[in-house]
């Protein structure tokens, strides 16, 4: 069968020169890490500088990582990973995105582009089939995300896509965005290792379809994809969003509410999915996408803003907001600012619980910071943090970093895990997420982890800390791991009676590779793995997976009024039986002889730099 | 004599349901749709089990050893619909009653046998009437019923006067079933609902997300007994759950989940409710 879904090679460009290379990708590696965020955690790896390095040194990597799915007729495929080390928590970052960008820059000819250096001047990536440059991008120094984009297009032409950052990415905001048609690579803080590179932007056009080693079966897939897209595994996403995850997760006392005081928020009701619903609001699509889960809501100022779930709960409940208008104007701004709503929000709410401790009065930066529920205080901050000015110069930096700055007992009370911020999953009440929260190698992490899937099940208790769930949260982070190589959006998931057998069936029809279920399984290891193995090199040690101290002594009250608390110890257990789940030692590291067995032959990323090879590899 | 019968039952359902406005075979009750009940009740004290709907009557799901028959002749009230259960019996005398029966009991039916005797029915009479459909039949009774109908005599007297026929009295229903529940049926709507309300406790459910939009509530209430009585109580009072939440048996569509007050998931059908603890109906896909 003929090779098709993947070009073969990726493009690698050194913005302080302009200098690119085209290198090519061995089959071996295409097969083996497939795409996404395999593929992009493998370029990282191999133009990684020295271990520990500066997430925003010149020399530390941005890697664009496509997938062979990408430029298919298969539904939800128009996706691209985005990964580099992330100058929020020093570990591996990577975060996903989509639209058009992606089809265009596969149609470059490419499954991945590699930036290193950085620009002497605020510039432009132009990239299409016929190769990279840089333009000078003065012009659009300030702009948010979306303005550059519609500059850049009037610049280049209407069929060029553009992924940028807004003036948190070049300000170096540790958790800012980079974002294309108002859709954001979120978590991390990728942005700011953009704007290190003194790149505003990528604009990209592409002429190359993407090969497909057996049309016909691509295309019956496709319509099978299509049509199961549209089932009631899908429902909730296209007739309502995440946003109505609210008031589910208030009334199972889920909802971190007031940075995680309480898991249930008096006002859940006025800002909840239903309440948005109740504004004039529209349904849009990624390109490539039968589901159309966004959900574009107009605010009293007629401001159109897309929300979803996390966003909502970050910048309502956790920061003690209940003003629906507020709330999407609050994340509006995020969206022009080009900063992830998530650790915007974690790390204000962070802010007010400390003035509301008065922890805060003796820190002259910090006497803007208002107290929970302050909508003009929130917006403030926003503003401030997106331009890294009074009380933003400190809180940009994320909660981690704030919480050593204001010092005493604050560092108990920053949500975060690896310095990400924790998303909407309320630790306490939902202990299997708590064990997927704290292990997670690019920290606190919804994505990349399904482990609530576990808290949710019949007999469950989601109260304990049960070391038998260890395994199951390792198999969410491989089947995670998989649709975010393909990459497929994880919304259809509901979709697949059997998501690694049926993915397999699709990757084999798009490459030609005779890949089957046991061998995607083995390819979702592989990358769960290599992330693994990155963060050990960046000097990761057991001690990072875990939480905030004060879940394990402060009780949160579960709906039947009674109070719990996450066991310390009960999530230690867990912890081992994940490890032990995955393979790795009782210290949470992957031993030599299973890196091996992953990794046959050539297909571990060494070091382009021989100064940074691994000892086997200069032997 | 009687000791040694060997006992069958019909269970008619093939009456136009026309004050309750809907099939009344459909109709759920504690988990179960009233035919299925009426056929578990009485095959309980009883044995093999013949159904008797109107031609091309659409019937809920039954255990598959019992027979189902049609009537003759449609609309020919409960003598009419004897003739085919007691043609495709093989028992020596069978049990008659109609599926909206919800509290037939096993001693009212004990009863009944052990009064037949030589009899070739055994009827219950009380509050000044004889339920026909509280009453075994010997199948010899067939042909009469046959000549009956062709005359055009279609009351259960006309019967009882013709063949001998034992009368069981309301003292001696009464001494068994104190409260002649086995004589209740759900022939309207207020009857329906005076049964569940006496039968069962009421439970609230909390709808979220999707099931709320489709429901058009927020929040319901069912009579149930059981977390399976409960589902499908509201995906017969909420058709627009059914598929996409759950199906018309209601039985929760993948991805959704039922939780006990907040407190715990369950999936057991048989799992016990209590008027105290709510159920919450809410999906699972939480995030992406």
């Amino acid at each position: 069968m003929p090779r098709g879904g993947h070009h073969g090679r990726y493009l690698h460009v050194d913005v302080s020169t302009g200098a690119t290379r085209d290198v090519a990708l061995p089959d071996v590696v295409l097969r083996g890490l497939v795409g996404g965020v395999g593929i992009g955690a493998w370029l990282l790896w191999r133009h990684a500088p020295a271990p520990g390095t500066d997430a925003l040194d010149p020399s530390s990597p941005l890697v664009l990582s496509l997938s062979p799915l990408v430029g298919t007729p298969l539904t939800t495929s128009a996706k691209f990973a985005v990964v580099a080390k992330s100058p929020l928590t020093n570990r591996i970052g990577d975060a996903l995105a989509s639209d058009r960008f992606a089809i265009e820059l596969k149609a470059c000819g490419i499954d991945a582009l590699v930036v290193t250096g950085a620009a002497p001047e605020w510039s432009l990536l132009v990239i299409d089939a016929d190769g990279a440059r840089i333009e000078d991008a003065s012009d659009l120094r300030g702009l948010s995300s979306l303005d550059a984009e519609m500059r850049v297009r009037e610049r280049l032409g209407d069929a060029w896509r553009f992924f940028g950052i807004g003036p948190a990415g070049e300000a170096l905001v540790r958790f800012a965005t980079i974002s294309g048609d108002s859709r954001h690579a979120g978590r991390g803080g990728l942005g700011a290792v953009l704007g290190s590179k003194r790149i505003k932007g990528i604009a990209v056009r592409g002429a190359l379809p993407t090969p497909l080693a057996d049309a016909a079966r691509t295309m019956e897939l496709a319509k099978d994809l299509s049509r199961r897209s549209l089932g009631s595994g899908t429902a909730k996403y296209r007739e309502l969003g995440t946003v109505t995850n609210v008031l589910v997760m208030n009334r199972l006392a889920a909802l971190p509410t007031r940075n995680f005081r309480e898991g249930t928020f008096e006002g859940a009701e006025r800002i909840s999915g239903e309440a948005l619903h109740e504004l004039p609001s529209v349904r849009k699509h990624c390109a490539n996408c039968t589901i159309g889960c966004e959900h574009v809501f107009e605010t009293s100022k007629g401001t159109k803003v897309r929300m979803e779930y996390e966003g909502l709960f970050a910048l309502g409940p956790l920061c003690g907001i209940d003003d629906r208008d507020a709330v999407l104007e609050a994340a509006a701004l995020c969206d022009d600012l080009g900063i992830d709503v998530i650790s915007a929000g974690g790390t204000i709410a962070f802010a007010m619980d400390c003035r509301e401790r008065g922890w805060l009065d003796d820190i002259p930066e910090l006497a803007d910071v208002p107290g929970f529920g302050d909508t003009a205080g929130q917006s403030r901050l926003l503003t401030q943090i997106g331009h890294r000015r009074g009380a933003g110069a400190l809180l940009a930096e994320g909660s981690r970093l704030a919480a050593e700055r204001i010092g005493g007992d604050a560092p108990r009370y920053a949500p975060h895990v690896k310095g990400l911020e924790l998303p909407g999953y309320e630790p306490r009440a939902m202990q299997t997420m708590a064990l997927g929260l704290a292990v997670a190698t690019r920290g606190a992490d919804h994505n990349r982890s399904g482990a609530y899937e576990a808290d949710l099940q019949p007999g469950a208790d989601r109260f304990v800390a049960d070391p038998k769930k260890g395994p199951a949260a390792a198999a969410t982070e491989i089947r995670a791991a998989v649709m975010d190589s393909l990459i497929l959006c994880k919304f259809l998931r509901g979709a697949f009676d059997d998501l690694i057998g049926e993915s397999a069936e699709m990757l084999a029809a798009v490459t030609g590779f005779d890949v089957d279920r046991d061998e995607l399984a083995t390819v979702g290891k592989r990358i769960v793995t290599l992330r693994k193995l990155y963060n050990e090199r960046e000097g990761w040690t057991a001690d990072e997976d875990t939480l905030p101290a004060r879940f394990f002594d402060e009780e949160l009250r579960t709906p039947s009024g009674a109070g719990v608390t996450l066991s310390k110890r009960g999530l230690d257990r867990m912890i081992a039986a994940y490890y032990e789940a995955h393979g790795w030692n009782d210290r949470g590291e992957v031993p030599e002889e299973a890196r091996r067995a992953l990794f046959p032959g050539q297909l571990f990323p060494e070091p382009l730099n021989p100064q940074f090879a691994s000892p086997e590899a200069t032997a | 004599m009687s000791a040694r019968l060997t006992r069958g039952a019909l269970v008619l359902c093939g009456g136009r349901s026309r004050r309750m406005g809907r099939d009344k075979a459909w109709l759920p009750f504690d988990g179960e749709r009233m035919l299925a009940r009426a056929v578990r009740l009485a095959s309980a004290a009883t044995g093999a089990v013949v159904v008797i709907g109107r031609p091309s009557q659409n019937l809920p799901a039954l255990p598959a050893d019992v027979r189902i028959v049609r009537d003759d002749v449609p609309d020919q009230g409960p003598l009419g619909g004897l003739i085919p259960g007691l043609r495709a019996s093989s028992a020596d005398a069978c049990f008659a009653t109609s599926c909206d029966a919800p509290f037939l009991s096993a001693a009212v039916i004990d009863s009944l046998f052990d009064a037949l005797g030589d009899a070739d029915v055994a009827v219950a009479e009380a509050e000044g009437y004889v339920h026909p459909l509280c009453a075994v039949y010997r199948p010899r009774v067939r042909p009469v019923l046959e000549r009956l109908l062709a005359a055009g005599r279609r009351r259960p007297v006309s019967l009882y006067d013709e063949v001998p026929t034992v009368r069981i009295d309301e003292a001696r229903l009464r001494a068994v079933d104190p409260d002649l529940a086995c004589l209740r049926n759900l022939n309207d709507e207020a009857a329906y609902t005076a049964a569940l309300a006496d039968a069962l406790p009421e439970i609230e459910i909390e709808l979220f997300d999707l099931a709320r939009a489709r429901a058009g509530t927020a929040n319901t209430t069912v009579r149930a007994a059981t977390l399976g009585g409960a589902l499908l109580a509201l995906a017969d009072t909420h058709s627009g759950l059914v598929p996409d939440v759950l199906s018309a048996e209601g039985i929760p569509a993948p991805h959704w989940r039922v939780s006990l007050g907040g407190e715990r998931f369950v999936v057991d059908r048989a799992t016990p409710l209590d008027a105290e603890t709510p159920l919450l109906l809410l999906s699972a896909l939480a995030g992406g």
